[in-house]
């Protein structure tokens, strides 16, 4: 399905239109979190699509539909408390307003990314599935692009009384280190990769994560990566090598697409 | 009235701005529901529920500041593919993430831009169309298009990347 950097361009598409499978939805879902070069590809995929739908010819609307749809958003209306009344609606909106502009700001987009970091940190080891469901909505919070859904679910996360909670203070003035972690299923081939304090790159560079052999053994490359404003990272493979024994993780910067052989000096590593 | 204001004034709970909306944009949701469906009265729900997201979550336009007529094209293809396979949506309405506004501005630019599409789809072969109607419009994946066309699996899903990379070329000619 990928050349292992990149998603093959027809398989992007059929992803666009909604046909591939849910198993081979997966692998493309992780790597859209990480891939700036396929999410644009992804990006324009739609547009195109949305042109085509747009080309299907005009027919007339069924007579009275408009009648039975404003029948059917006043009844919505009441039924949602959404009406003309001021007591009903400004509540409503005012919360939408409040979230959204607390996610829309980078500062809490960060905080968040930050106190998901030591989330996914914390859960347990065997369930990659649950980090990948996480990483979507890690990704979107960053944006500040997230639905009231899943932002109630963040909500419930965050205050839940089952949840880590980790205080927050103002950054030192000095750059803290960059840190990272890694969890790597050897027998299903999954690998989580989360990043901290990661230095922005020139244009034209990118991190690479590498799988380090024992034996002199060659390393592996695992992916590439770019961090976001804040230095922070994440990287989901459903299809890292499997089977591997490990000795240790290493990340490199790169020329942008990757490369074969790590160049030094390696900025993060771990054994 | 532009889509931004006239979302805004839906946000504030307008129901005369939510039938500016269905005005401006019902008949081509509803053609796209209906070219999927081929049952008006199917067609109709859908329009119904893609056009009653945006009563429900008008504030999640406005703030992406997409291109609003793109998104309910997508939206609503991929809701009435849902009803046609009878499945639970794969993604919920509103997941999708909008179009920038960059690509298709302006309303004239935007009829310009389907009027190009519509002249590159009556050229394109054969062989790429009946493929990526039947991804795109009849909702088949790959395989059923394999096996209905009886060309190998690597086959369609080059024809269908060729398709749409001619509408692609075409946005940008």
């Amino acid at each position: 399905m990928s050349d292992r950097l990149h998603i093959a361009q027809p398989d992007l598409t059929l992803y666009a239109m909604g046909a591939l499978s849910p198993d081979e939805m997966k692998p493309v879902d992780a790597h859209l979190l990480v891939c700036a070069r396929c999410k644009e590809e992804l990006r324009k995929n739609t547009l195109a699509l949305a042109a085509y739908a747009q080309t299907t010819p005009e027919v007339a609307l069924p007579g009275g539909a408009k009648e039975r749809f404003m029948a059917r958003l006043s009844e919505t209306a009441q039924a949602e408390g959404k009406n003309a009344k001021p007591s009903a609606v400004a509540p409503r909106i005012q919360k939408a307003s409040f979230r959204q502009t607390i996610f829309a700001s980078g500062v809490w987009a960060s905080a968040l990314a930050g106190a998901f970091a030591v989330l996914l940190a914390a859960v347990g080891v065997d369930d990659l599935r649950q980090r990948a469901e996480i990483g979507p909505l890690l990704h979107e919070a960053q944006k500040g692009e997230i639905d009231s859904v899943q932002l109630n679910q963040l909500m419930e996360l965050l205050t839940s009384p089952q949840a880590q909670k980790v205080a927050l203070h103002q950054s030192p003035v000095a750059a803290p280190p960059p840190e990272g972690r890694v969890v790597y299923a050897a027998r299903t081939g999954k690998l989580l990769m989360t990043a901290t304090n990661l230095r922005p790159l020139p244009a034209g560079k990118i991190y690479e994560l590498w799988i380090l052999q024992p034996g002199g053994k060659k390393p592996l490359p695992a992916g590439t990566f770019a961090p976001d404003s804040s230095g922070y990272a994440a990287m989901i493979l459903a299809d890292a090598p499997a089977g591997l024994t490990v000795q240790g993780f290493g990340v490199t910067v790169e020329n942008a697409g990757g490369a074969e052989t790590p160049t030094l000096p390696i900025v993060l590593s771990g054994f | 009235m532009d889509d931004a204001a006239l979302l805004d004034a839906v946000a504030e709970g307008n129901q005369d701005a939510m039938a500016a909306v269905f005005d401006r944009y019902s008949r081509i949701v509803y053609c796209i529901a209906l070219r999927v469906l081929r049952e008006p009265s199917l067609a109709e729900d859908v329009m119904q529920e893609v056009l009653l997201q945006v009563w429900r979550r008008p504030q999640s336009f406005v703030a992406q500041r997409g291109n609003l007529a793109a998104w309910l094209s997508v939206v609503t293809r991929n809701r009435a593919i849902d009803v046609l396979r009878k499945r639970s949506p794969l993604d919920p309405l509103g997941e999708m993430p909008l179009p920038d506004p960059r690509d298709m501005a302006l309303e004239s630019e935007q009829s310009w831009l389907i009027d190009k599409v519509r002249g590159v789809l009556d050229t394109l072969p054969a062989e790429q169309q009946g493929p990526l109607e039947l991804a795109y419009f009849q909702g088949l994946s790959h395989t059923e298009i394999a096996e209905r066309t009886g060309s190998p699996l690597g086959t369609v899903k080059t024809r269908i990347r060729a398709g749409l990379m001619t509408i692609r070329k075409a946005m940008n000619a």
